[in-house]
Protein backbone atom coordinates (compact mmCIF):
# COMPACT_ATOMS: atom_id res chain seq x y z
CA UNK A 1 0.00 0.00 0.00
CA UNK A 2 1.27 3.45 -0.84
CA UNK A 3 2.48 5.27 2.24
CA UNK A 4 0.87 8.54 1.30
CA UNK A 5 -2.55 7.09 0.54
CA UNK A 6 -5.58 8.07 2.54
CA UNK A 7 -6.32 4.48 3.48
CA UNK A 8 -2.83 3.98 4.81
CA UNK A 9 -3.04 6.93 7.15
CA UNK A 10 -6.46 5.82 8.38
CA UNK A 11 -5.17 2.31 9.08
CA UNK A 12 -2.12 3.74 10.81
CA UNK A 13 -4.29 5.95 13.00
CA UNK A 14 -6.61 3.07 13.91
CA UNK A 15 -3.64 0.87 14.71
CA UNK A 16 -2.15 3.49 17.03
CA UNK A 17 -5.45 4.14 18.77
CA UNK A 18 -6.11 0.43 19.22
CA UNK A 19 -2.66 -0.19 20.64
CA UNK A 20 -3.06 2.66 23.08
CA UNK A 21 -6.52 1.43 24.03
CA UNK A 22 -5.15 -2.06 24.48
CA UNK A 23 -2.38 -0.95 26.80
CA UNK A 24 -4.63 1.40 28.73
CA UNK A 25 -7.79 -0.69 29.10
CA UNK A 26 -6.72 -4.28 28.70
CA UNK A 27 -4.02 -4.10 31.28
CA UNK A 28 -3.17 -7.33 33.08
CA UNK A 29 -5.10 -9.36 34.14
CA UNK A 30 -8.29 -8.41 32.29
CA UNK A 31 -7.36 -10.25 29.11
CA UNK A 32 -6.06 -13.31 30.94
CA UNK A 33 -9.16 -13.53 33.11
CA UNK A 34 -11.43 -13.24 30.11
CA UNK A 35 -9.76 -16.10 28.29
CA UNK A 36 -9.42 -18.41 31.30
CA UNK A 37 -12.94 -17.88 32.53
CA UNK A 38 -14.50 -18.44 29.13
CA UNK A 39 -12.58 -21.68 28.70
CA UNK A 40 -13.58 -22.85 32.16
CA UNK A 41 -17.24 -22.02 31.67
CA UNK A 42 -17.27 -23.89 28.41
CA UNK A 43 -15.57 -26.91 29.95
CA UNK A 44 -17.73 -27.01 33.03
CA UNK A 45 -20.93 -26.86 31.02
CA UNK A 46 -23.06 -29.57 32.61
CA UNK A 47 -24.85 -30.31 29.36
CA UNK A 48 -21.76 -31.51 27.58
CA UNK A 49 -23.91 -33.72 25.45
CA UNK A 50 -25.87 -30.79 24.09
CA UNK A 51 -25.67 -29.94 20.45
CA UNK A 52 -23.16 -27.25 19.58
CA UNK A 53 -25.99 -24.95 18.68
CA UNK A 54 -27.55 -25.33 22.12
CA UNK A 55 -24.18 -24.70 23.71
CA UNK A 56 -24.11 -21.35 22.01
CA UNK A 57 -27.30 -20.53 23.81
CA UNK A 58 -25.60 -21.10 27.18
CA UNK A 59 -22.51 -19.30 26.09
CA UNK A 60 -24.68 -16.29 25.33
CA UNK A 61 -25.26 -15.69 29.04
CA UNK A 62 -21.59 -15.92 29.96
CA UNK A 63 -20.71 -13.68 27.08
CA UNK A 64 -23.07 -10.93 28.06
CA UNK A 65 -21.33 -10.50 31.42
CA UNK A 66 -17.96 -9.89 29.80
CA UNK A 67 -19.34 -7.80 26.99
CA UNK A 68 -21.24 -5.55 29.37
CA UNK A 69 -18.34 -5.00 31.73
CA UNK A 70 -15.76 -4.50 29.02
CA UNK A 71 -17.81 -2.07 26.98
CA UNK A 72 -18.72 -0.16 30.11
CA UNK A 73 -15.00 0.22 30.67
CA UNK A 74 -14.15 1.02 27.05
CA UNK A 75 -16.81 3.63 26.46
CA UNK A 76 -18.64 4.74 29.62
CA UNK A 77 -15.67 4.82 31.98
CA UNK A 78 -13.42 6.59 29.50
CA UNK A 79 -16.06 9.23 28.84
CA UNK A 80 -16.54 9.58 32.60
CA UNK A 81 -12.84 9.91 33.38
CA UNK A 82 -12.06 12.22 30.47
CA UNK A 83 -9.80 9.87 28.47
CA UNK A 84 -11.80 10.59 25.34
CA UNK A 85 -11.56 14.32 25.99
CA UNK A 86 -7.79 13.92 26.11
CA UNK A 87 -7.78 11.99 22.82
CA UNK A 88 -9.98 14.62 21.20
CA UNK A 89 -7.37 17.25 22.03
CA UNK A 90 -5.17 15.67 19.39
CA UNK A 91 -5.93 15.89 15.69
CA UNK A 92 -8.04 12.73 15.53
CA UNK A 93 -11.64 12.42 14.38
CA UNK A 94 -14.39 11.17 16.63
CA UNK A 95 -15.19 8.33 14.21
CA UNK A 96 -11.71 6.86 14.54
CA UNK A 97 -11.85 6.86 18.31
CA UNK A 98 -15.25 5.17 18.20
CA UNK A 99 -14.15 2.62 15.61
CA UNK A 100 -10.87 1.81 17.34
CA UNK A 101 -12.52 1.27 20.71
CA UNK A 102 -15.34 -0.86 19.33
CA UNK A 103 -13.18 -2.89 16.99
CA UNK A 104 -10.52 -3.71 19.57
CA UNK A 105 -12.93 -4.92 22.24
CA UNK A 106 -15.00 -6.80 19.70
CA UNK A 107 -12.02 -8.58 18.21
CA UNK A 108 -10.57 -9.55 21.59
CA UNK A 109 -13.90 -10.87 22.85
CA UNK A 110 -14.55 -12.75 19.62
CA UNK A 111 -11.13 -14.36 19.70
CA UNK A 112 -11.50 -15.27 23.36
CA UNK A 113 -14.97 -16.78 22.97
CA UNK A 114 -14.25 -18.57 19.74
CA UNK A 115 -11.00 -20.08 20.94
CA UNK A 116 -12.55 -21.15 24.21
CA UNK A 117 -15.38 -22.75 22.29
CA UNK A 118 -12.78 -24.51 20.20
CA UNK A 119 -10.96 -25.66 23.31
CA UNK A 120 -14.13 -27.02 24.85
CA UNK A 121 -14.88 -28.90 21.63
CA UNK A 122 -11.49 -30.52 21.67
CA UNK A 123 -11.34 -31.25 25.38
CA UNK A 124 -14.98 -31.72 26.26
CA UNK A 125 -15.83 -34.47 23.81
CA UNK A 126 -19.59 -34.97 23.65
CA UNK A 127 -21.44 -34.48 20.46
CA UNK A 128 -19.46 -35.50 17.42
CA UNK A 129 -22.07 -36.13 14.80
CA UNK A 130 -21.24 -32.92 12.92
CA UNK A 131 -18.23 -32.35 10.79
CA UNK A 132 -15.61 -30.19 12.46
CA UNK A 133 -15.31 -27.85 9.59
CA UNK A 134 -19.02 -27.39 9.28
CA UNK A 135 -19.37 -26.84 13.01
CA UNK A 136 -16.66 -24.26 13.10
CA UNK A 137 -18.25 -22.42 10.21
CA UNK A 138 -21.64 -22.43 11.81
CA UNK A 139 -20.39 -21.56 15.25
CA UNK A 140 -17.97 -18.96 13.92
CA UNK A 141 -20.62 -17.06 12.03
CA UNK A 142 -23.33 -17.37 14.66
CA UNK A 143 -20.98 -16.42 17.45
CA UNK A 144 -19.90 -13.42 15.42
CA UNK A 145 -23.47 -12.24 15.03
CA UNK A 146 -24.36 -12.95 18.66
CA UNK A 147 -21.39 -10.97 19.85
CA UNK A 148 -22.01 -8.17 17.40
CA UNK A 149 -25.51 -7.84 18.79
CA UNK A 150 -24.29 -7.83 22.39
CA UNK A 151 -21.51 -5.39 21.71
CA UNK A 152 -23.69 -2.95 19.84
CA UNK A 153 -26.29 -2.90 22.62
CA UNK A 154 -23.59 -2.56 25.29
CA UNK A 155 -21.98 0.28 23.33
CA UNK A 156 -25.26 2.16 23.03
CA UNK A 157 -26.02 1.78 26.72
CA UNK A 158 -22.47 2.74 27.72
CA UNK A 159 -22.58 5.93 25.70
CA UNK A 160 -26.10 6.80 26.77
CA UNK A 161 -25.29 6.47 30.47
CA UNK A 162 -21.66 7.64 30.34
CA UNK A 163 -21.18 6.11 33.79
CA UNK A 164 -19.05 2.99 34.15
CA UNK A 165 -20.88 1.05 36.85
CA UNK A 166 -24.34 2.04 35.69
CA UNK A 167 -23.59 1.05 32.11
CA UNK A 168 -22.35 -2.39 33.15
CA UNK A 169 -25.44 -3.13 35.23
CA UNK A 170 -27.95 -1.86 32.69
CA UNK A 171 -26.20 -3.68 29.84
CA UNK A 172 -26.26 -6.98 31.74
CA UNK A 173 -29.92 -6.59 32.55
CA UNK A 174 -30.88 -5.49 29.06
CA UNK A 175 -28.98 -8.26 27.31
CA UNK A 176 -30.32 -10.78 29.77
CA UNK A 177 -33.91 -9.68 29.49
CA UNK A 178 -34.13 -8.98 25.75
CA UNK A 179 -31.23 -10.98 24.39
CA UNK A 180 -32.81 -14.39 24.37
CA UNK A 181 -36.11 -13.28 22.85
CA UNK A 182 -34.33 -11.45 20.09
CA UNK A 183 -31.99 -14.28 19.39
CA UNK A 184 -33.68 -17.55 20.10
CA UNK A 185 -37.39 -17.14 20.54
CA UNK A 186 -38.23 -14.57 17.90
CA UNK A 187 -41.01 -15.64 15.56
CA UNK A 188 -38.76 -16.25 12.60
CA UNK A 189 -35.94 -17.74 14.67
CA UNK A 190 -33.33 -16.06 12.53
CA UNK A 191 -30.29 -17.32 14.36
CA UNK A 192 -31.55 -20.90 14.41
CA UNK A 193 -32.38 -20.76 10.72
CA UNK A 194 -28.94 -19.43 9.92
CA UNK A 195 -27.16 -21.85 12.20
CA UNK A 196 -28.98 -24.79 10.69
CA UNK A 197 -28.24 -23.62 7.17
CA UNK A 198 -24.55 -23.27 7.98
CA UNK A 199 -24.48 -26.70 9.65
CA UNK A 200 -25.76 -28.23 6.47
CA UNK A 201 -29.41 -28.75 7.40
CA UNK A 202 -32.16 -28.49 4.83
CA UNK A 203 -32.84 -24.76 4.81
CA UNK A 204 -33.36 -22.71 1.69
CA UNK A 205 -30.72 -20.15 0.85
CA UNK A 206 -33.34 -17.43 0.64
CA UNK A 207 -34.44 -18.03 4.23
CA UNK A 208 -30.84 -18.15 5.38
CA UNK A 209 -30.05 -14.94 3.51
CA UNK A 210 -33.01 -13.17 5.04
CA UNK A 211 -31.96 -14.39 8.47
CA UNK A 212 -28.43 -13.11 7.93
CA UNK A 213 -29.67 -9.71 6.80
CA UNK A 214 -31.96 -9.45 9.82
CA UNK A 215 -29.18 -10.45 12.17
CA UNK A 216 -26.81 -7.91 10.66
CA UNK A 217 -29.37 -5.17 10.39
CA UNK A 218 -30.29 -5.09 14.08
CA UNK A 219 -26.77 -4.59 15.48
CA UNK A 220 -25.73 -2.23 12.71
CA UNK A 221 -28.76 -0.03 13.36
CA UNK A 222 -28.05 -0.03 17.07
CA UNK A 223 -24.42 0.77 16.35
CA UNK A 224 -25.30 3.69 14.09
CA UNK A 225 -27.51 5.14 16.79
CA UNK A 226 -24.68 4.61 19.27
CA UNK A 227 -22.27 6.48 17.00
CA UNK A 228 -24.60 9.43 16.53
CA UNK A 229 -25.09 9.56 20.27
CA UNK A 230 -21.34 9.38 20.77
CA UNK A 231 -20.88 12.45 18.59
CA UNK A 232 -23.61 14.25 20.52
CA UNK A 233 -22.10 13.34 23.89
CA UNK A 234 -18.69 14.41 22.64
CA UNK A 235 -19.97 17.93 22.02
CA UNK A 236 -19.97 18.17 25.80
CA UNK A 237 -23.16 20.11 26.30
CA UNK B 1 -7.82 26.38 1.44
CA UNK B 2 -7.20 30.04 1.22
CA UNK B 3 -3.91 31.67 0.38
CA UNK B 4 -3.91 33.27 3.80
CA UNK B 5 -4.18 29.91 5.46
CA UNK B 6 -1.37 28.61 3.32
CA UNK B 7 0.84 31.53 4.17
CA UNK B 8 0.13 31.25 7.84
CA UNK B 9 0.70 27.53 8.02
CA UNK B 10 3.56 26.86 5.68
CA UNK B 11 5.59 29.99 5.31
CA UNK B 12 5.68 30.25 9.05
CA UNK B 13 7.43 26.91 9.22
CA UNK B 14 10.34 28.41 7.34
CA UNK B 15 10.61 31.34 9.65
CA UNK B 16 8.69 33.80 7.50
CA UNK B 17 6.63 35.92 9.73
CA UNK B 18 4.36 36.98 6.92
CA UNK B 19 1.34 37.75 9.00
CA UNK B 20 3.28 39.64 11.63
CA UNK B 21 0.55 41.66 13.24
CA UNK B 22 -2.28 39.19 12.78
CA UNK B 23 -4.34 37.71 15.57
CA UNK B 24 -4.01 33.99 16.18
CA UNK B 25 -7.40 33.49 17.81
CA UNK B 26 -10.55 35.41 17.00
CA UNK B 27 -13.86 34.87 18.78
CA UNK B 28 -17.04 36.44 17.48
CA UNK B 29 -20.14 36.58 19.66
CA UNK B 30 -19.41 33.28 21.38
CA UNK B 31 -22.11 32.15 23.79
CA UNK B 32 -22.17 28.80 25.56
CA UNK B 33 -25.01 27.53 27.70
CA UNK B 34 -24.99 24.37 29.79
CA UNK B 35 -28.70 23.95 30.45
CA UNK B 36 -29.56 27.04 32.43
CA UNK B 37 -25.98 28.02 33.19
CA UNK B 38 -24.53 30.58 30.81
CA UNK B 39 -20.84 29.76 30.88
CA UNK B 40 -19.91 32.26 28.17
CA UNK B 41 -21.96 35.29 27.26
CA UNK B 42 -21.29 36.92 23.90
CA UNK B 43 -17.52 36.80 24.03
CA UNK B 44 -15.64 38.81 21.41
CA UNK B 45 -11.92 38.49 21.42
CA UNK B 46 -8.79 38.90 19.37
CA UNK B 47 -5.67 37.25 20.71
CA UNK B 48 -2.23 38.16 19.34
CA UNK B 49 0.78 35.86 19.34
CA UNK B 50 3.14 35.80 22.30
CA UNK B 51 2.51 34.78 25.89
CA UNK B 52 -1.12 35.52 26.71
CA UNK B 53 -2.73 35.24 30.13
CA UNK B 54 -6.39 34.22 30.36
CA UNK B 55 -7.25 35.47 33.78
CA UNK B 56 -10.31 35.10 35.93
CA UNK B 57 -11.68 33.58 39.11
CA UNK B 58 -13.03 30.02 39.20
CA UNK B 59 -16.21 29.70 37.19
CA UNK B 60 -15.37 32.67 34.96
CA UNK B 61 -15.57 30.48 31.86
CA UNK B 62 -11.87 30.05 31.09
CA UNK B 63 -12.01 26.29 30.62
CA UNK B 64 -15.15 26.53 28.52
CA UNK B 65 -13.53 29.12 26.28
CA UNK B 66 -10.45 26.93 25.89
CA UNK B 67 -12.57 23.90 25.07
CA UNK B 68 -14.34 25.90 22.38
CA UNK B 69 -11.05 27.15 20.98
CA UNK B 70 -9.78 23.59 20.55
CA UNK B 71 -13.05 22.37 19.03
CA UNK B 72 -13.96 20.11 21.93
CA UNK B 73 -17.12 21.98 22.82
CA UNK B 74 -19.53 23.41 20.28
CA UNK B 75 -20.52 26.98 21.03
CA UNK B 76 -24.25 27.61 21.39
CA UNK B 77 -23.80 30.71 19.27
CA UNK B 78 -20.94 32.48 17.55
CA UNK B 79 -17.69 31.19 16.14
CA UNK B 80 -14.02 30.97 16.96
CA UNK B 81 -11.25 30.86 14.41
CA UNK B 82 -7.71 29.79 15.18
CA UNK B 83 -5.06 30.68 12.61
CA UNK B 84 -7.93 31.47 10.28
CA UNK B 85 -9.64 28.07 10.60
CA UNK B 86 -13.01 27.48 12.20
CA UNK B 87 -12.29 25.71 15.45
CA UNK B 88 -15.38 23.49 15.32
CA UNK B 89 -15.68 22.68 11.62
CA UNK B 90 -11.96 22.33 10.95
CA UNK B 91 -10.83 21.04 14.28
CA UNK B 92 -8.32 18.51 12.96
CA UNK B 93 -6.62 21.23 10.97
CA UNK B 94 -6.56 23.53 13.98
CA UNK B 95 -5.32 20.82 16.34
CA UNK B 96 -2.42 20.03 14.03
CA UNK B 97 -0.82 23.37 14.90
CA UNK B 98 -1.81 23.68 18.56
CA UNK B 99 -1.03 21.71 21.70
CA UNK B 100 -3.22 21.54 24.78
CA UNK B 101 -2.71 20.86 28.47
CA UNK B 102 -6.00 20.16 30.24
CA UNK B 103 -6.49 20.61 33.93
CA UNK B 104 -6.07 17.20 35.59
CA UNK B 105 -6.00 15.24 32.33
CA UNK B 106 -6.09 11.44 32.83
CA UNK B 107 -2.84 10.35 31.22
CA UNK B 108 -2.55 6.57 30.89
CA UNK B 109 -0.84 5.80 34.19
CA UNK B 110 0.18 2.26 33.22
CA UNK B 111 2.48 3.53 30.48
CA UNK B 112 5.97 4.92 30.90
CA UNK B 113 6.36 8.60 30.13
CA UNK B 114 8.31 8.04 26.93
CA UNK B 115 5.90 5.39 25.66
CA UNK B 116 2.98 7.70 26.20
CA UNK B 117 4.71 10.55 24.38
CA UNK B 118 5.44 8.22 21.49
CA UNK B 119 1.75 7.45 21.23
CA UNK B 120 0.97 11.15 21.25
CA UNK B 121 3.50 11.74 18.46
CA UNK B 122 1.94 8.93 16.43
CA UNK B 123 -1.59 10.24 16.97
CA UNK B 124 -0.42 13.67 15.90
CA UNK B 125 0.85 12.00 12.73
CA UNK B 126 4.49 13.00 13.14
CA UNK B 127 7.04 11.34 10.89
CA UNK B 128 9.47 10.27 13.60
CA UNK B 129 7.54 9.60 16.78
CA UNK B 130 10.49 8.25 18.77
CA UNK B 131 12.71 11.23 18.01
CA UNK B 132 9.92 13.73 18.69
CA UNK B 133 9.01 12.08 21.99
CA UNK B 134 12.63 12.07 23.03
CA UNK B 135 13.05 15.75 22.19
CA UNK B 136 9.90 16.76 24.04
CA UNK B 137 10.72 14.89 27.23
CA UNK B 138 14.20 16.39 27.31
CA UNK B 139 12.88 19.90 26.70
CA UNK B 140 10.68 19.77 29.79
CA UNK B 141 13.50 18.35 31.87
CA UNK B 142 12.00 14.92 32.45
CA UNK B 143 14.65 12.96 30.58
CA UNK B 144 15.73 11.26 33.76
CA UNK B 145 12.23 9.85 34.35
CA UNK B 146 11.54 8.72 30.80
CA UNK B 147 11.22 5.04 31.70
CA UNK B 148 9.19 5.53 34.84
CA UNK B 149 5.50 4.73 34.87
CA UNK B 150 3.28 7.80 34.87
CA UNK B 151 1.49 6.43 37.94
CA UNK B 152 4.62 7.18 39.99
CA UNK B 153 4.84 10.85 38.96
CA UNK B 154 4.52 13.76 41.38
CA UNK B 155 2.25 16.72 40.60
CA UNK B 156 5.14 18.78 39.29
CA UNK B 157 6.32 15.96 37.04
CA UNK B 158 2.76 15.48 35.84
CA UNK B 159 2.56 19.13 34.76
CA UNK B 160 5.85 18.79 32.93
CA UNK B 161 4.59 15.68 31.21
CA UNK B 162 1.47 17.62 30.29
CA UNK B 163 3.62 20.35 28.82
CA UNK B 164 5.67 17.74 26.93
CA UNK B 165 2.61 16.18 25.29
CA UNK B 166 1.41 19.65 24.35
CA UNK B 167 4.65 20.83 22.71
CA UNK B 168 5.36 17.62 20.86
CA UNK B 169 5.56 18.25 17.11
CA UNK B 170 6.42 21.96 17.42
CA UNK B 171 2.96 23.49 17.56
CA UNK B 172 2.54 27.21 16.86
CA UNK B 173 0.30 27.71 19.85
CA UNK B 174 0.18 25.88 23.18
CA UNK B 175 -2.85 26.27 25.40
CA UNK B 176 -2.42 25.56 29.10
CA UNK B 177 -5.42 25.35 31.43
CA UNK B 178 -4.43 26.21 35.01
CA UNK B 179 -0.92 24.81 34.63
CA UNK B 180 0.28 26.16 37.96
CA UNK B 181 -2.71 25.70 40.24
CA UNK B 182 -1.51 22.51 41.95
CA UNK B 183 2.14 23.41 42.11
CA UNK B 184 4.17 24.79 44.97
CA UNK B 185 5.75 28.22 44.46
CA UNK B 186 9.06 26.85 43.22
CA UNK B 187 7.31 24.49 40.86
CA UNK B 188 5.32 27.42 39.49
CA UNK B 189 8.34 29.57 38.87
CA UNK B 190 10.16 26.68 37.18
CA UNK B 191 7.24 25.91 34.91
CA UNK B 192 6.74 29.55 33.95
CA UNK B 193 10.44 29.94 33.24
CA UNK B 194 10.26 26.95 30.96
CA UNK B 195 7.31 28.48 29.13
CA UNK B 196 9.10 31.80 28.83
CA UNK B 197 12.17 30.11 27.42
CA UNK B 198 10.21 28.16 24.83
CA UNK B 199 8.44 31.31 23.75
CA UNK B 200 11.69 33.18 23.26
CA UNK B 201 13.76 30.40 21.73
CA UNK B 202 11.20 28.64 19.55
CA UNK B 203 8.61 31.30 18.97
CA UNK B 204 5.77 29.17 20.35
CA UNK B 205 2.80 31.26 21.47
CA UNK B 206 1.16 30.40 24.77
CA UNK B 207 -2.35 30.93 26.08
CA UNK B 208 -2.27 30.33 29.82
CA UNK B 209 -5.42 30.29 31.90
CA UNK B 210 -5.01 30.95 35.58
CA UNK B 211 -6.52 32.38 38.71
CA UNK B 212 -3.10 32.86 40.25
CA UNK B 213 -1.78 36.17 38.98
CA UNK B 214 1.53 37.18 40.51
CA UNK B 215 3.82 34.80 38.62
CA UNK B 216 2.21 35.39 35.27
CA UNK B 217 2.88 39.09 35.08
CA UNK B 218 6.56 38.39 34.68
CA UNK B 219 6.23 36.46 31.46
CA UNK B 220 2.92 37.53 29.87
CA UNK B 221 2.79 40.09 27.06
CA UNK B 222 -0.95 40.25 26.83
CA UNK B 223 -3.82 39.61 29.21
CA UNK B 224 -7.49 38.75 28.90
CA UNK B 225 -9.60 39.28 31.99
CA UNK B 226 -12.73 37.19 32.37
CA UNK B 227 -15.51 37.32 34.90
CA UNK B 228 -18.84 35.45 34.94
CA UNK B 229 -18.73 34.52 31.29
CA UNK B 230 -17.73 37.95 30.02
CA UNK B 231 -14.44 39.28 28.81
CA UNK B 232 -13.99 42.33 31.00
CA UNK B 233 -11.07 43.63 29.04
CA UNK B 234 -8.08 42.50 27.05
CA UNK B 235 -4.92 44.20 25.93
CA UNK B 236 -1.19 44.26 26.24
CA UNK B 237 -0.05 44.36 29.83
CA UNK B 238 1.50 47.77 29.48
CA UNK B 239 -1.63 49.24 27.93
CA UNK B 240 -3.85 47.78 30.61
CA UNK B 241 -1.66 49.03 33.39
CA UNK B 242 -1.53 52.50 31.88
CA UNK B 243 -5.27 52.55 31.52
CA UNK B 244 -6.35 51.18 34.87
CA UNK B 245 -3.67 52.08 37.33
CA UNK B 246 -3.39 55.79 37.72
CA UNK B 247 0.05 55.66 39.21
CA UNK B 248 3.39 54.30 38.09
CA UNK B 249 5.24 53.77 41.36
CA UNK B 250 4.25 52.93 44.89
CA UNK B 251 6.72 53.94 47.58
CA UNK B 252 6.85 52.94 51.21
CA UNK B 253 8.57 55.29 53.58
CA UNK B 254 8.41 56.48 57.17
CA UNK B 255 6.26 59.59 56.66
CA UNK B 256 4.39 59.17 53.40
CA UNK B 257 2.69 62.57 53.62
CA UNK B 258 6.01 64.38 53.79
CA UNK B 259 7.37 62.56 50.78
CA UNK B 260 4.16 63.20 48.87
CA UNK B 261 4.40 66.90 49.61
CA UNK B 262 8.01 67.03 48.50
CA UNK B 263 7.25 65.26 45.23
CA UNK B 264 4.16 67.29 44.48
CA UNK B 265 5.92 70.34 43.05
CA UNK B 266 8.30 68.50 40.72
CA UNK B 267 7.66 68.88 37.00
CA UNK B 268 8.39 65.24 36.21
CA UNK B 269 5.59 64.18 38.57
CA UNK B 270 2.03 64.27 37.30
CA UNK B 271 0.13 63.26 40.37
CA UNK B 272 0.76 62.09 43.92
CA UNK B 273 -1.57 60.31 46.34
CA UNK B 274 -1.22 58.60 49.64
CA UNK B 275 -3.14 55.37 50.07
CA UNK B 276 -2.79 52.62 52.68
CA UNK B 277 0.50 54.05 53.91
CA UNK B 278 2.06 54.08 50.44
CA UNK B 279 2.85 57.03 48.20
CA UNK B 280 1.36 56.43 44.78
CA UNK B 281 3.08 58.49 42.12
CA UNK B 282 2.10 59.12 38.56
CA UNK B 283 5.14 60.34 36.66
CA UNK B 284 5.78 62.30 33.49
CA UNK B 285 9.32 61.06 33.06
CA UNK B 286 10.30 57.72 34.59
CA UNK B 287 14.00 58.19 34.24
CA UNK B 288 14.19 61.61 35.85
CA UNK B 289 11.90 60.49 38.62
CA UNK B 290 14.06 57.46 39.35
CA UNK B 291 17.18 59.58 39.42
CA UNK B 292 15.76 62.27 41.67
CA UNK B 293 13.77 60.22 44.14
CA UNK B 294 16.74 59.17 46.31
CA UNK B 295 17.99 62.76 46.39
CA UNK B 296 14.63 64.09 47.54
CA UNK B 297 14.31 61.35 50.12
CA UNK B 298 17.77 62.13 51.46
CA UNK B 299 17.02 65.88 51.59
CA UNK B 300 13.96 65.22 53.74
CA UNK B 301 15.71 62.56 55.73
CA UNK B 302 13.19 59.89 54.69
CA UNK B 303 14.22 56.24 54.30
CA UNK B 304 13.04 54.51 51.12
CA UNK B 305 11.79 51.26 52.57
CA UNK B 306 10.35 49.86 49.36
CA UNK B 307 9.72 51.04 45.84
CA UNK B 308 7.55 49.16 43.38
CA UNK B 309 6.79 49.81 39.78
CA UNK B 310 3.12 49.36 39.05
CA UNK B 311 3.89 48.02 35.61
CA UNK B 312 2.89 44.39 35.44
CA UNK B 313 0.80 44.18 38.53
CA UNK B 314 -1.98 42.02 37.16
CA UNK B 315 -3.71 41.63 40.44
CA UNK B 316 -4.19 45.35 40.81
CA UNK B 317 -5.40 45.74 37.26
CA UNK B 318 -7.92 43.00 37.86
CA UNK B 319 -9.09 44.61 41.07
CA UNK B 320 -9.44 47.93 39.31
CA UNK B 321 -11.46 46.27 36.58
CA UNK B 322 -13.87 44.63 38.95
CA UNK B 323 -14.22 47.67 41.14
CA UNK B 324 -12.84 47.62 44.63
CA UNK B 325 -15.90 46.12 46.28
CA UNK B 326 -16.43 42.72 44.75
CA UNK B 327 -12.83 42.32 43.63
CA UNK B 328 -11.90 40.74 46.92
CA UNK B 329 -14.70 38.22 46.71
CA UNK B 330 -13.98 37.38 43.13
CA UNK B 331 -10.36 36.72 43.77
CA UNK B 332 -11.15 34.55 46.73
CA UNK B 333 -13.66 32.46 44.83
N1 LIG C 1 -20.15 20.48 31.35
C1 LIG C 1 -20.74 21.44 32.08
N2 LIG C 1 -22.02 21.31 32.47
C2 LIG C 1 -22.64 22.26 33.18
N3 LIG C 1 -22.07 23.41 33.58
C3 LIG C 1 -20.79 23.62 33.24
C4 LIG C 1 -20.06 22.64 32.48
N4 LIG C 1 -18.81 23.13 32.29
C5 LIG C 1 -18.76 24.33 32.90
N5 LIG C 1 -19.95 24.63 33.47
C6 LIG C 1 -20.27 25.88 34.18
O1 LIG C 1 -19.84 26.96 33.40
C7 LIG C 1 -19.25 27.95 34.18
C8 LIG C 1 -17.85 28.24 33.72
O2 LIG C 1 -17.03 27.13 34.01
P1 LIG C 1 -15.51 27.00 33.60
O3 LIG C 1 -15.38 27.32 32.16
O4 LIG C 1 -15.04 25.66 34.02
O5 LIG C 1 -14.81 28.13 34.47
P2 LIG C 1 -13.28 28.31 34.88
O6 LIG C 1 -12.46 27.37 34.06
O7 LIG C 1 -13.00 29.74 34.57
O8 LIG C 1 -13.18 28.02 36.32
C9 LIG C 1 -19.34 27.48 35.63
O9 LIG C 1 -20.43 28.08 36.23
C10 LIG C 1 -19.52 26.00 35.49
O10 LIG C 1 -20.27 25.50 36.56
MG1 LIG D 1 -11.13 25.88 34.71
Amino acid sequence: MKKSSWLYSVMKMLETLMKLEFEDTWRWPLLEITVIVTILTNLSNPQAALSYGARLFYLYFYMLMFTSIIFAKTFAASIEKGNIKLLLSYPVERRYIFTAKFLLSFLILYTAFFSSYLASMMLGGGHTSMEWEVTLNAVGVTLFLLLLYQCSVATLISIATSRGMLAAIISILALWRWGAPVWFLSPDNSSVVLFRYLSGADVSIVDAGLALITLLLIPLTVLSIAYLLFCRVMEFD
Amino acid sequence: MSIVWFMQNYLHTYGWDVMGEDFIIEAEGVTKRFGKVIALNNVNLKVPSGVVGLIGPNGAGKTTLINIIIGLVKPTRGRVSVFGCDSWKERSKVLRVIGVLHEGAPYPTVLTAIKFLEYVARIKGLAEPKVEADMAIKKVGLGWARNRKIATFSTGMMQRLGLAQAIIGRPRLVILDEPTSNLDPIGRVNLLNLIHQMNREEGISFLISTHILPELERIADYAIFMHEGHVLESGSLDELVKKHLNYDFSIWTQHPERLAEALHSKDYVKQVNVKDGAVLVNVEDRLRFAMNLPVIAAEHNLPLIEIRQSRRNLEEVFMALLGDEDAGNAYEA
